[in-house]
């Protein structure tokens, strides 16, 4: 995948703490350009995990499915962002339908690139493993202050993590 | 065994790149009762724990969120994270010995498959508590759910909420009990 600028790399790199830009856009060149319109969905909750997006442009809905498969919109994440991991490194399945707000573009890694580069010790490799772990562990911190607070609360009130950069 | 050759995420690692990356860290040898961080503080390091046991605490109250053992990590967001604060305060609780390793120690293991094993280890833990927390949610919801149909069906009876188990839920989510 052509053509993406260096900036876009860098607050990639920047969202998540990193000081990888360099490699992050060596790493995008192994992606493939998705562009969806409004709407449209990028991923589908219980299916085969497929990939891994990086949100290049606009927005997505997140959503999960309850215990009545009522699915419940979760929040929506935005560009710059990591999706589509925890399928990829949970077993298999998505864990979240990510639908399309106004039209987006992301860059999709497809899963025996995801594969192989979680493999590999080099640069590529290591720039892929500490995006999406920092990734979780933003979306872990979140969770257990929620969780903290619940507890503070009685437990009581649920309200699920404000963070999607897990999801999907 | 205070040497992270022994270490389940090591292996198959040569044994060299495990050694130099304990050589780039600094072994620290704990005493019971001693720190290795305080909730609240500015994460700055992460410890690899080597032998002994340890307990994490949530303050207020030092509540106690379980053990740590040989091969845990805690606090891998101050190297492999944004920067923050440690979530939990972490002790020692028998004679214990763990690595300390900050951001700079890594940047001097480029291509480390040592580095790599310890990235992939945590990805695996933290996908795991992650899911435990997805389940948690998804169990709340349904809480939720029973309790507002309970209210429609009658107003003037509002049920409790069933037990949910959270703080067990909140000790495997910060590192206790893995």
């Amino acid at each position: 995948m052509n053509g993406i600028p260096m900036g876009f790399a860098k607050s990639l790199s920047d969202r998540y703490g990193l000081d990888l830009a360099e490699t992050v856009h060596a790493l995008l060149g192994q992606c493939e350009r998705v562009e969806l319109r409004d709407g449209e969905p990028l991923c589908e909750e219980n299916r085969p995990s497929d990939g891994l997006y990086l949100l290049l442009e606009g927005s997505v809905t997140v959503t999960k499915r309850d215990a009545r498969l009522v699915a419940r919109e979760i929040a929506v994440a935005r560009a710059p962002a990591i999706l589509g991991h925890m399928g990829l490194v949970s077993g298999g399945q998505r864990t979240a339908t990510l639908v399309s707000r106004g039209g987006i573009v992301v860059a999709r890694l497809d899963e025996l690139a995801f594969a192989r580069l979680m493999k590999d010790d080099g640069p590529a490799g290591d720039a892929l493993r500490r995006l999406v772990l920092a990734a979780m562990l933003d979306q872990q911190r979140r969770a257990s202050v929620d969780l903290v607070r619940m507890l503070d609360e009685g437990a009581h009130d649920a309200a699920y993590p404000d963070n999607p950069t897990g999801w999907g | 065994m205070s040497s992270p050759l022994a270490l389940r995420m090591f292996r198959g690692v040569p044994d060299a790149a495990v050694d130099a990356l304990y050589d780039a860290g600094e072994r620290l040898d704990l005493r019971p009762g001693a720190f290795v961080v305080s909730q609240g503080d500015d994460a700055t390091a992460s410890y690899v724990v080597l032998s002994g046991r340890l307990k994490a605490r949530l303050e207020p109250g030092a509540q106690d969120l379980g053990d740590l053992f040989p091969g845990e990590v805690i606090g891998p967001e101050a190297v492999f994270g944004r920067k923050g604060t440690y979530l939990t305060s972490v002790v020692a609780v028998n004679p214990s010995t763990v690595l300390k390793l900050t951001r700079v120690d890594l940047m001097g293991l480029p291509d480390s498959p040592a580095v790599a094993a310890m990235q992939r280890h945590l990805i695996t833990v933290t996908a795991r508590r992650l899911r435990t927390v997805d389940h948690d949610v998804r169990k709340l919801w349904m809480a939720q759910e029973r309790a507002a149909a309970a209210e429609r069906a009658a107003e003037r009876h509002i049920p409790e909420p069933e037990p949910l188990g959270l703080f067990g839920r909140l000790k495997a989510l910060l590192g206790g009990g893995q």
